[in-house]
């Protein structure tokens, strides 16, 4: 495993010996969207190590995490701790920028295309050679070159297999040869919603409070949206809540009053947000769209940046989703700034 | 007595000026609103600052005034 990797996870113990069971239920989705904002990012310049190395972590944490789950105690979320996580993990994403944009530059002028087919070995080859390139002490510039051998001679079928959803994406736009030689270089999956930390912090307070008394907690999800390159993405800045007629099945707002008065508060900030989606809760029902739920999107969140957040505070889960083109809806990825 | 008020859809921000008579009931104007923008009419409250605004209660009983700003907000349900 990678070393930084190690010590992050190393961090990560240290930092959950302790926790409670309600902090850990606070702190799983918070890392869960940092995860997902990880994998954008290093999806983006290294797939085929950054997927590996994304399993190992959630794996790692996820054994982690019930393994401690008698005995831990943390009276709050250590943002500190997700902020040290990040830095680290961008200077390793910076570096690995770096040595790419070398390995890039290097398959690039080599200038054929790849002519057999290995199948699977071309991922090995791939991996070994990023290994190779992060265990040399050589110059940047000798560590591309050693990577971009082994490449040049296999066919990259089984990486295009891997990568497919992530080539149709760009085969629209771009189309040369040379690009087609470069699926590390590929996104994984864009992020479609955003929360701020303090907004996403709030609505996990609500579903948790809510579901320990077995009911299901509902709320409106404040923000923007903005469109870049044909993608919609969905910010939530804040989000609000009411009093609710609420069972373990069913919700509703049962007076609006309360809700209204923080919006009004928002408004006199002169913040001017939208509805982007809502959110609610299903305690210990796992994350899904029910048909209600379904019915609800169609009939009053039907824009493209509209989403809806499910959370299950019992199997500590978040799932946030928008109505698909064909289906009734489908899965987004979703991240967490601050 | 007629006035002018703007109604505001909360999902997409737009906007739409409205006549209404004091006797106009807020369910019509629900109704009105919901229409415009090809909406249930039933599914959804009106918001006045921090009022609640629904049902048979009219305009004129609801203390609006002319050039006052409504926002048109969804009434969801979720279920298991």
């Amino acid at each position: 495993m990678n070393p930084d990797v190690r010590k992050l996870l190393d961090m990560l113990e240290e930092t959950v010996d302790g926790i409670d069971d309600e902090a850990r239920i606070k702190l799983l989705p918070i890392i869960t969207g940092f995860v997902n904002d990880l994998k954008r990012d290093i999806g983006r310049v290294m797939k085929l190590k950054a997927d590996k190395r994304l399993r190992d972590l959630e794996m790692s944490l996820d054994l982690k995490y019930r393994k401690k789950i008698s005995n831990i105690k943390l009276s709050d979320i250590p943002e500190e701790v997700v902020a040290e996580i990040r830095q680290m993990c961008e200077l390793e994403l910076a570096s690995k920028y770096r040595e790419l944009e070398i390995q890039s530059a290097n398959i690039t002028g080599a200038g054929e295309k790849p002519v057999s087919e290995t199948g699977p070995k071309v991922e090995e080859t791939l991996d070994d050679a990023a290994d190779a390139q992060n265990s040399s002490d050589a110059s940047s510039a000798t560590q591309g070159q050693v990577v971009a051998a082994p490449v040049e001679k296999r066919s990259f079928s089984k990486v295009k297999h891997n990568l497919r959803l992530c080539r149709a994406k760009r085969a629209s736009s771009e189309s040369s040869p040379t690009d087609e030689e470069l699926p590390v270089l590929m996104p994984i999956e864009p992020v479609e919603l955003y929360f701020r930390s303090q907004a996403f912090r709030a609505m996990m307070e609500h579903c948790i409070d809510i579901g320990k008394r077995e009911l299901e907690a509902l709320g409106f999800l404040l923000g923007d949206h903005f469109t870049h390159e044909g993608d919609v993405y969905t910010v939530v800045e804040e989000v609000v809540t009411s009093e609710l007629d609420s069972s373990i099945i069913s919700v509703k707002i049962k007076d609006f009053t309360p809700m209204f008065e923080r919006m009004h508060e928002i408004e006199k900030a002169g913040k001017d947000f939208i509805l982007v989606g809502w959110y609610h809760s299903h305690p210990g029902h796992t994350c899904f769209l029910s048909p209600t739920d379904v019915d609800t999107q169609k009939r009053m969140f039907r824009k493209d940046y509209h989403a809806a957040v499910v959370v299950d505070p019992v199997n500590s889960e978040v799932k946030s989703f928008k109505l698909g083109k064909g289906e009734d809806y489908r899965e987004i990825s979703y991240g967490v700034y601050r | 007595m007629t006035i002018r008020i703007t109604i505001r859809d909360a999902d997409t921000g737009s906007k739409v000026e409205m006549d209404l008579e004091e006797d106009n009931s807020i369910e019509e104007t629900i109704e009105s609103a919901a229409s415009y923008w090809e909406k249930e009419a039933g599914a959804y409250v009106l918001r006045y600052g921090k009022k609640v605004l629904r049902g048979q209660t009219t305009i004129g009983m609801s203390a609006i005034r002319d050039g006052d700003l409504l926002e048109l907000i969804p009434d969801p349900e979720g279920g298991y």
